[in-house]
């Protein structure tokens, strides 16, 4: 289930969403019931497709849709227990540049860790991250930092001039 | 104690077959027992005719309780099932309505955290522009009274170097004037002499002459020492400002290199938010990333 999802919200969203299929299998429209028909309307095409996958996993794997739907909350409090990085980024990207941070992160860091992704405009030029509830930024003004003596000079060669 | 009680049951049975004679008693007693054989014999032989359960009745009788049992347990299931589902039913109605309190509170505390980020925002940035004013502001005060304090230093500096021009032009010709009056005195006492007789007038001139040289050597000699004296005291009080002046100078570049980081940093902020497209910023985070990976913070 985490091959395709990297990021902490999609993947309680797309349990949520599991369950609420599995509700409508299992109490309601019996085997009649389609994925893709139940949860149309809750989201995008991509997450369609990334549960239709799981769906298909499950099958494969001859896992009855009761003991999906009752093990659902506890791969839930499991996913707790993944390694984690909150990333703060300047702006909201979409979510196939989200899936490449998550990926980034998988292949350089750990293969099974999650992305919480959040917005803060202060991490404009780079970003910041918590790592092992640690804070470390690496904004512009680290690189600022960094460059500072460089830019101070470039500055007053500048003011000289003028 | 027999006997009466056997002549008891006798009365007994005269009176119950009061009437009657002994020969019909034994009769009806004949009879009794007669009808008592018949029906034991009867029953042997109706035991006797009952059929013994055959193997294809046993069967029969095996698959009819089978069939019922399944029918048993069938119906059970049933009604199991139907069990199930209405607690499921219940359970997923129970679920439901948790759910929508749920979705409900936190649509609340969406609407109220939205409201609060809002508030906030708007705080923050007037108070940024409060401060960046206000910064701007104290940056200007700053360079002001530095370029002031700098103009009054030259200022002061021209001033004391002209003064001290003035003063040795001064110097310079007064010693003139005292070599000058050294020459005439020499050349009075040189004329009075002259007046004298020869031979005391040749001595005489000769020791103006010569008091009249070391007089004007002395005075040159003081006059050049006084000027050295003013030189080194000049130059080390010229060294002495301009190195308060430097100090001066650097500690207040270094304030303002570090406002300008900040005014550099501020601004770039705003307008990488602005400029930059989403592929930039993308790339950006990629080489913040790569930058911590390089600094070993992953570990």
């Amino acid at each position: 289930m985490l091959r395709n999802t990297y990021t902490t919200d999609d993947f309680i969203e797309r349990l949520g969403l599991m369950r609420k299929f599995y509700n409508k299998r299992l109490f309601a429209d019996g085997e009649d019931a389609v994925l893709r028909d139940v949860l149309r309307d809750d989201c995008d095409e991509r997450t369609l497709t990334v549960l239709e996958n799981w769906l298909e996993t499950f099958t494969t794997d001859s896992i009855q849709p009761l003991v999906i739907y009752e093990a659902l909350d506890s791969i839930q409090e499991d996913m707790m227990g993944l390694p984690a990085v909150t990333l703060y980024v300047p702006v909201r990207f979409a979510p196939e540049e989200t899936e490449k941070f998550g990926k980034w992160f998988r292949e350089n860091i750990q293969p099974n860790i999650l992305v919480s992704l959040r917005i803060d405009p202060r991490a404009t030029g780079g970003c910041s991250f918590i790592w092992k509830d640690v804070f470390y930024d690496f904004s512009l003004k680290y690189f600022i930092d960094k460059q500072r003596e460089d830019i101070v000079a470039s500055f007053n060669k500048y003011m000289h001039a003028k | 104690m027999n006997q009466a009680t056997l002549s008891e049951n006798i009365m007994t049975s005269s009176t119950l077959f009061q009437g009657w004679g002994t020969i019909e008693i034994l009769l009806g007693m004949s009879l009794f027992i007669c009808a008592g054989l018949l029906f034991v014999l009867i029953t042997i032989i109706y035991r006797q005719r009952t059929p013994t359960l055959m193997p294809e009745k046993a069967k029969e009788v095996l698959i009819n309780a089978e069939e019922r049992a399944h029918a048993i347990i069938t119906e059970a299931r049933i009604e199991a099932r139907n069990l199930r589902s209405t607690i499921e039913k219940e359970r997923l109605k129970a679920l439901s309505e948790d759910h929508q309190a749920v979705e409900r509170f936190l649509d609340a505390y969406r609407f109220q955290l939205e409201k609060n980020i809002k508030e906030l925002s708007y705080g923050v940035e007037k108070e940024h522009l409060h401060a960046t004013s206000r910064f701007v502001e104290s940056l200007q005060n700053i360079e002001g009274r530095v370029s002031l304090n700098a103009d009054e230093a030259k200022h002061s500096m021209d001033s004391f170097t002209s003064q001290s021009s003035t003063l040795f032009e001064r110097l310079s010709y007064e010693i003139e004037n005292v070599e000058e009056g050294i020459q005439h005195l020499a050349l009075a006492l040189e004329e009075a002499a002259e007046n004298e007789s020869d031979k005391n007038a040749q001595i005489v001139r000769e020791e103006m002459q010569k008091i009249g040289k070391e007089t004007a050597r002395s005075v040159v000699e003081v006059a050049k020492g006084l000027n050295e004296v003013l030189k080194v005291n000049l130059e080390k009080e010229f060294k002495s400002i301009s190195k308060e002046l430097g100090q001066y100078r650097e500690a207040r570049m270094r304030l303002i290199n570090e406002r300008i980081l900040v005014l550099i940093e501020e601004t770039a902020q705003i307008a990488l938010q602005k400029k930059l497209s989403l592929e930039d910023q993308a790339e950006l985070v990629y080489r913040s990333l790569e930058e911590a990976k390089q600094r070993g913070v992953f570990v």
